[in-house]
């Protein structure tokens, strides 16, 4: 069975030339193209193909945020015209790179060791995983957040996010105008807020700062946050100390 | 040692030097004479003379330095100093007076004998007088030496000054140099050249020829501080031209130029990094498309130039602005070192919603320079 690669580049001209080359190629197959990280996780999660060509470097979204938003993560050529710090992340875990401009027989070879790579896929998974970690950790914090709702995939700003509920596995995010149900855990979320505006109040809540209209004191020392769209949350007490330091200032 | 003490160590060996000077005139003075006063005597009136100055002269100088001389204030300062000199006399007089007794009488040389009081303190007065003016002059000479002492330390410290900013200078285009030689584009363009000789070798030649260009007007004019505005715009269209070639019908550029404003003068490289900037900057979140516009225009003596785009915007923090691409705080310094408070930046939301960044700066054209 043929290999289903797609190609992935803002720039038309650098998604042109691979596609020429694999034009000889009867190994693999284009299956599509994509000129900007959005349209790519869409393609990727719907086309579903074994291998993709990944430029680094594009608007929306990076390269590796592709990657870390994707569910199924394909065997990858990363492709770069300039970029040190992705450059050491790649030779670090022998990870193979095409560095623009690129010719035929280095081409070639890049694919070859891909191809080679099926094999152990397990390992090449790993790999990556690796990788995504580390430009997690690199990364300061979010300001947008991808999400994907019936096959739709979109963005949502942090800024316009009320308040965040968990629900095991899910959080809802209240915006000023609808309520997403996305796929990650409390904790996970909060580690990539930006703690100056997002604060935990409650075992299930978070809170945007800027949000938040009033605080009402309840019974026996407990408060209630009232926010500016008019929902009420308990401040937990665990949270208390932390949230009346934060928002006394 | 610290300055004070030294100086009082100095003044207290003037004193010193004094008393045993006028010691040994009298001393010459009196066996010229042939009379015979024992030397201890002279020895004690010339050192009590000279040390009740000395302890006069905290005093003195202090006044010195107060009441100072100057063009406007002769004719109420001559007469203090006149009353000053009188009050330090008498009080030098009694001081050494007391002493002297107070001496004699240890040593046993009998009484002290002030003479007439009365003419005893006119007589100390004018020699009183002339000691003083000569203080004062001493003051002043040392005053005036010091003062240009530290002229000149002021002014090689300027020079210094001046050195850093030229090195900061060099450092600045240095930096804006390879900030325009930014490896990404470079590679990135190469790129685009190598995909176009697969397909179409006369756009890839023609591309090469313009990167060329672009190239060698960096490496020729990079120490030039300001070009035509014909000049720029070459620069600014090769750029351009790549930047279409790369990204086809996803950017979209239009450039307003007033009529005849070809030779006006602008600084070196100030409309590619901006355009470059709102292409990098562009999140695409608003629109698939990068619009960049860019007017020109000419109104009473100064030249406008305005580059807009539709991207993210402008939240009203130059600060953070400022901080985002090294380019716009290298451009403002730029600016100001060219132009001084002539200039104007200014960033505001452009007509698209995005960012538009106002350049001000004198207009003055290239035959004007010469």
């Amino acid at each position: 069975m043929k290999i289903r690669a797609l190609i992935i580049d803002d720039e038309p001209p650098a998604r042109k030339k691979i596609r020429h080359l694999l034009k000889n190629e009867s190994r693999v197959e284009i299956i599509g193209e994509a000129g900007d990280g959005l349209t790519a996780v869409e393609a990727i999660d719907r086309l579903k193909p074994n291998l993709i060509f990944l430029d680094i470097q594009m608007p929306k979204m990076s390269g590796f945020e592709v990657l870390q938003a994707v569910e199924k993560k394909p065997l990858v050529i990363f492709t770069t015209a300039y970029d040190q710090y992705a450059l050491k992340a790649f030779d670090v875990r022998a990870l193979d790179y095409l560095l623009k401009p690129f010719d035929e027989t280095r081409f070639q070879e890049a694919l070859d060791r891909v191809i080679d790579t099926r094999k152990d896929q397990n390992e090449v998974h790993q790999k990556i995983t690796d990788l995504l970690e580390e430009f997690q950790s690199q990364q300061t914090h979010i300001h947008r957040l991808l999400l994907k709702s019936s096959g739709k995939i979109f963005f949502v700003k942090t800024d316009d996010i009320q308040w965040i509920e968990a629900e095991e596995k899910y959080v809802h995010l209240h915006t000023t105008k609808e309520c997403y149900l996305h796929r990650e855990t409390m904790n996970s979320l909060a580690s990539k807020l930006d703690p100056k505006q997002f604060i935990r109040v409650h075992r299930s809540y978070i809170v945007n700062l800027d949000s938040v209209k009033e605080l009402q004191p309840w019974s026996h020392g407990d408060y209630v946050i009232i926010l500016k769209d008019g929902a009420k949350l308990n401040l937990g007490r665990s949270y208390r100390e932390r949230f009346m330091e934060v928002f006394g200032k | 040692m610290s300055y004070q003490i030294k100086k009082w160590l100095i003044l207290f060996g003037i004193c010193t030097f004094v008393g045993l000077f006028s010691f040994s005139a009298y001393q010459a003075s009196f066996l010229m004479e042939q009379e015979s006063v024992p030397a201890v005597v002279i020895l004690i009136n010339e050192f009590t003379g000279s040390y009740s100055y000395f302890l006069l002269l905290p005093f003195i100088l202090f006044f010195i330095e107060r009441m100072r001389f100057s063009r406007t204030n002769w004719y109420w300062m001559v007469p203090s100093h006149i009353v000053f000199t009188m009050m330090s006399s008498v009080t030098h007089t009694m001081l050494m007076t007391v002493s002297r007794v107070w001496l004699y009488n240890k040593f046993d040389f009998g009484t002290y004998d002030l003479g007439e009081p009365y003419y005893r303190f006119v007589m100390e007065y004018h020699k009183q007088f002339l000691i003083y003016c000569s203080v004062v002059v001493a003051v002043y000479v040392v005053d005036y030496y010091r003062k240009n002492r530290e002229r000149e330390k002021k002014a090689a410290e300027l020079q210094l000054t001046a050195a850093q900013l030229q090195s900061q200078l060099v450092q600045a285009q240095l930096q804006s140099l390879k900030g325009q030689l930014q490896p990404h584009f470079l590679f990135n363009t190469l790129n685009m050249i190598s995909s176009f000789m697969y397909e179409d070798v006369k756009k890839a030649d023609k591309m090469m020829a313009q990167l060329s260009t672009m190239l060698r007007m960096l490496l020729e004019h990079s120490d030039w501080q300001e070009v035509t505005l014909k000049h720029e715009l070459v620069f600014l269209n090769l750029y351009l031209d790549i930047m279409r070639a790369r990204f086809e019908d996803k950017l979209k550029t239009d450039i307003q130029l007033g009529a005849g404003l070809e030779l006006a003068i602008v600084p070196n490289l100030i409309l590619q990094p901006l355009v470059e900037n709102a292409i990098k900057h562009n999140d695409f979140e608003r629109s698939d498309i990068t619009a960049v516009r860019i007017r020109i225009y000419k109104e009473n003596s100064f030249l406008f130039l305005f580059v807009s785009d539709n991207g993210p915007g402008f939240n009203g923090n130059v600060a953070s602005l400022l901080e985002k691409g090294i380019g716009l705080s290298n451009m403002k310094e730029r600016l100001f070192r060219l132009y001084g408070e002539e200039h104007q930046l200014e960033f505001s939301k452009s007509q698209d919603g995005g960012l538009q960044i106002m350049i001000k700066i004198p207009y003055k054209t290239a035959a004007q320079k010469q």
